[in-house]
C-alpha cells in the first residue's frame, strides 16, 4: 500500500517551472512565459454569477533578461499592478527565497471591478538570468486557510533549467 | 543550479535543487556534495571528505527498464532484493521499509538498512529506493554512509528521496 502525496505536481513548459499544488488543481491556460492555475469550476457554479472572478487562482511568469542585473527581481517586486477600476491596498512586504535564491512577497488587499474583496499575493524571484513571478489570488475572506496554501505553492516553486519547447523560442 | 552535476558553489547552504538532465529528474541535493556521471545517465553524489577518515557518503541514482509491467512486479522485486541483502551482508537489519507516492505519480519502496563490513571493520548505514516511473523507468537509488556519520547524512538522503520530481 503506497501513501499518497498530499500534493499533485506540475511542469509547465511555458514557464520551466515545477510546481506542487492541492489535489483539484490544473492548468487552466498557457501561453510562452505563462501558465495560469486554478481549481475546476463545477457546472452550478457559472462564470456570470462570479464564479471564475472569485475562485482561487495562480498565475506564474517567466522571461529571460537582456542584462545580468542580480536585482532585477527587486524592481519588479516594487511595481504596483494598478488596474483601472479596482482599489488596491499594500499589507506587507517581506523577502524570501524561491528554489533557495532570493525573491520577495507582497500582500496586497484588492477590490475588482465587481466589488469582490480579494487577497493578492506578488512574489518575485530570479534564478540568474530569469525573472519570474508569482500572482496569487482568492477571495479575501478565505484568507486563513488561502494564504498558508499560497505560502506552500510558492515553496515548492523551481526553476528547470532546460531548453524551451519550441513553441516558446 | 545549472545543467551540471552539483558542486561546491555555495557551501554555507544546506540544500540546492538541481536538474539531472539525462534522467529529467529535479532533485534537492546537499550543496556541499560533487556529482559524477555514470553510464547510461546515471548520476552519483559525493559528500565531501569526512577530516578525520576520508570516508565519502554516496548516493547513486541508475535508471533501467523493469522486467516486469506492473507496480507489482516491483514490489516483489523489492523483497527480493531485501531477502538477498539478508543471506549475503553481515549483521543486517531492516530500521525501517516505506512506500509511498511521490508528487510526481511516481512510486517508491525505500528500504532503510544497516550492515557490517568484515574487512574494513566499518558498520554502514544505508538507503535503498525502487522509484517506478513507468513501465519503461524503474530508478534504483542507492544511498550509503558510516553508521557513525548516520545522524549527519540520513536526513539529507531523506530529504533527496521525498524531493525528487519526475520532469517528464
Amino acid at each position: 500500500m503506497f501513501i499518497p502525496s498530499s500534493v499533485t505536481h506540475h511542469f509547465s513548459e511555458h514557464t520551466l517551472l515545477s510546481l506542487e499544488l492541492p489535489s483539484g488543481w490544473l492548468l487552466l491556460k498557457g501561453s510562452p512565459g505563462t501558465a495560469l492555475y486554478g481549481q475546476r469550476l463545477s457546472s452550478d457554479e457559472p462564470t456570470s454569477r462570479g464564479g471564475e472572478a472569485t475562485s482561487p487562482r495562480l498565475a506564474l511568469k517567466t522571461f529571460l533578461l537582456r542584462t545580468d542585473d542580480p536585482h532585477a527581481f527587486q524592481r519588479l517586486s516594487e511595481q504596483v499592478l494598478e488596474v483601472p477600476g479596482q482599489s488596491v491596498e499594500r499589507l506587507s512586504s517581506e523577502a524570501c527565497e524561491v528554489d533557495f535564491q532570493p525573491g520577495r512577497t507582497t500582500w496586497y488587499a484588492r477590490t475588482d471591478a465587481q466589488g469582490h474583496h480579494l487577497l493578492h499575493m506578488q512574489t518575485c524571484f530570479q534564478v540568474g538570468r530569469v525573472v519570474g513571478s508569482m500572482t496569487a489570488l482568492g477571495p479575501f475572506d478565505q484568507r486563513e486557510t488561502l494564504q498558508p496554501l499560497f505560502e506552500q505553492v510558492r515553496a515548492s516553486l523551481r526553476y528547470i533549467p532546460r531548453r524551451r519547447s519550441s513553441a516558446d523560442v | 543550479m545549472s545543467n551540471q552535476p552539483p558542486s561546491t558553489e555555495n557551501p554555507t547552504a544546506e540544500l540546492t535543487t538541481y536538474f539531472h538532465a539525462p534522467l529529467n529528474l529535479s532533485m534537492r541535493v546537499p550543496t556541499a556534495w560533487n556529482g559524477q556521471l555514470l553510464e547510461q545517465g546515471g548520476l552519483r553524489l559525493l559528500a565531501p571528505p569526512h577530516p578525520l577518515t576520508g570516508y565519502r557518503a554516496s548516493m547513486d541514482v541508475v535508471q533501467g527498464a523493469p522486467d516486469g509491467e506492473t507496480v507489482a512486479w516491483m514490489e516483489d522485486f523489492f523483497v527480493q532484493v531485501g531477502q538477498r541483502q539478508a543471506e549475503t551482508y553481515l549483521g543486517y537489519h531492516i530500521v525501517e521499509e516505506e512506500r509511498y507516492a511521490l508528487s510526481s505519480g511516481a512510486q517508491v519502496c525505500a528500504r532503510w538498512y544497516g550492515w557490517h563490513e568484515l574487512e574494513t571493520g566499518r558498520t554502514y548505514a544505508q538507503v535503498q529506493a525502487l522509484v517506478w516511473i513507468d513501465a519503461e523507468r524503474l530508478l534504483l537509488i542507492n544511498g550509503a554512509t558510516l553508521d557513525v556519520l548516520a545522524e549527519r547524512d540520513l536526513p539529507l538522503f531523506r530529504a533527496f528521496l521525498r524531493g525528487l520530481r519526475v520532469i517528464a
